[in-house]
């Protein structure tokens, strides 16, 4: 990652502060329920909680593009409101690459946000290259959307983030779908923005990445309130808080021809045995 | 719903992979725009404001045989640029009914059967025309040359981000259509495969609305307010 892109961030400031905050869509379907939550730059935080727990209508009212039906949210001690400050101070990587990949090719998509900032042409060039180096797609730049491989996409979707350089970073279920060394190209990254101050907020059902990007948990319910907010070690430890909110599961497993009952990571896959 | 004959599983299927393979090769393929034909090597600017030209007279041409020497052009001319003149030819009267048919029913029944000639005609050399400027020029390269030649900034995006997620939905489309055929075990009956089509119509439509919030989303993140920056302005 090109270090000199990103410069140190003062820490401790109150970045968020959430009071109250309720969502519904269509004032009927309740999307969160009267959350408070206070968050610090550079923090780094998963929000963790089962489908349809509300972990993405946060990361949208985070991200400034849906706002509360009840409560209030501030950003730096100020009433969040949409402009192009906000804008360039908070990026959001959305779950599904497709819809943040709408221009033609992969340079035009990077230069999206970069134009809509207004900044200067030579700062335009240096990001685009350094935001394409940092994610290892410099090859793909004519490349049209529709030619990428979905962890491809991804690269790209992060890189037009990256290259507005941000200081909030919101990440909708980042590493789904991603073979294991994209998974391992973002966790670095993730770790990269983290150590430059960057706040990172992660949505994630993965709970295997969770140490690596996160020091606080946030779990949802499927009530869509805050059920518990803490140390992620803690959290982590709390086995039956995990499996409660359907984060692990236990399932039967056959070792040297034994059958036994233990609870396994949710949604899939490998899990050591020793 | 189901029946035993075969015939209606081929229906369904037959017609759902030839509608999605000609609209792959028709729309999205750059096959021929990659080859070196006479079209291939012009400059994409310059075949633009030829192509418009020749489009704007044929609108005004009213003698068939002048309509049928310029159609027999267009043909040449596909020729050349190592086009298929089969494919060229079921390309351009694909989509002929879409724009002609209603139109010129009621000239026919109104017994001007030369009017309804004419009009068809010139609707497909115009068709030709167009069809053989965006086959034989690279998709990007069509986008730029629309740029100069003074295309506001706004129509271009929307018509690249049109071009982007149609390809999308048709390949959504294709993978719902072969999740179906992994679980048939039957044939479908006729109205059944309608009935399956026009649902799954229904379902791209939903899915389109609620993508295009979401990308309208992601553009708002990135600090879109309603107008397209262009470069270096």
């Amino acid at each position: 990652m090109a270090d000199e892109t990103f410069g140190e961030v003062p820490q401790s400031e109150l970045l968020y502060e959430l009071k109250g905050v309720s969502y519904s869509y269509l004032d009927k379907f309740s999307a969160l329920n009267n959350v408070d939550v206070s968050i610090k730059t550079g923090e780094r935080i998963a929000l963790l909680g089962a489908n349809g727990s509300g972990k993405s209508t946060l990361l949208l009212m985070l991200a400034g593009l849906i706002f509360p039906s009840k409560g209030g949210i501030k950003f730096l001690g100020r009433d969040l409101t949409e402009g192009i400050f906000f804008r360039s101070k908070v990026g959001i990587v959305f779950q599904n690459p497709d819809i943040q990949l709408f221009n033609s090719n992969v340079a035009d998509e990077i230069l999206f946000g970069l134009l809509q900032l207004g900044l200067p042409e030579k700062d335009i060039r240096n990001r685009l290259e350094n935001s394409l180096s940092a994610m290892g797609i410099k090859h793909l730049r004519d490349r049209h959307p529709q030619y990428l491989s979905i962890g491809e996409k991804k690269r790209v979707a992060i890189a037009s983030v990256l290259a507005m350089e941000p200081d909030v970073f919101l990440l909708d279920e980042p590493t789904a779908g991603l073979d294991p060394r994209t998974t391992r190209h973002l966790i670095e990254t993730i770790s990269t923005l983290s150590e430059k101050g960057r706040t990172i907020i992660t949505a994630t059902q993965d709970i295997h990445i969770v140490p690596e990007i996160a020091d606080r948990a946030i779990i949802l319910s499927e009530d869509k309130i805050v059920i518990k907010d803490g140390d992620m070690r803690d959290i982590l430890r709390d086995k039956e808080l995990l499996e409660r909110h359907n984060l692990i599961h236990s399932h039967t497993h056959i070792h040297e021809g034994k059958s036994h009952l233990h609870p396994h990571e949710h949604p899939d896959h490998h899990h050591p045995h020793e | 719903m189901l029946s035993q004959d075969g015939w209606h599983k081929k229906f369904l299927e037959k017609s759902i992979t030839n509608a999605l393979n000609f609209f792959k090769e028709a729309v999205f393929s750059e096959e021929i725009a990659r080859k070196k034909g006479f079209l291939q090597l012009r400059d994409p600017r310059l075949k633009m404001i030829i192509f418009l030209a020749l489009i704007l007279t044929i609108c005004f041409v009213r003698n068939i045989s002048h309509l049928i020497i310029l159609y027999i052009t267009g043909i040449i001319l596909a020729a050349a640029s190592g086009i298929n003149i089969l494919f060229f030819i079921k390309r351009v009267w694909f989509f002929i009914p879409l724009f002609t048919l209603f139109i010129a029913i009621p000239a026919v029944f109104t017994q001007n059967i030369q009017a309804a000639i004419i009009f068809v005609l010139r609707v497909a050399t115009c068709v030709s025309f167009a069809v053989l400027m965006t086959i034989s020029t690279r998709h990007g390269e069509l986008f730029k040359s629309l740029k100069s030649l003074g295309v506001p900034n706004i129509f271009i995006q929307i018509l690249d981000m049109t071009y982007r997620y149609i390809f999308f939905f048709v390949k959504v489309f294709e993978e719902t259509h072969l999740g179906l055929k992994s679980r048939l075990i039957k044939n479908f009956e006729k109205k059944a495969a309608w009935r399956w089509i026009s649902s799954r119509i229904g379902h791209l439509f939903k899915r389109s609305m609620k993508m295009s919030e979401e990308v309208y989303m992601a553009m708002v993140a990135r600090g879109y307010t309603g107008e397209f920056k262009k470069h270096g302005g």
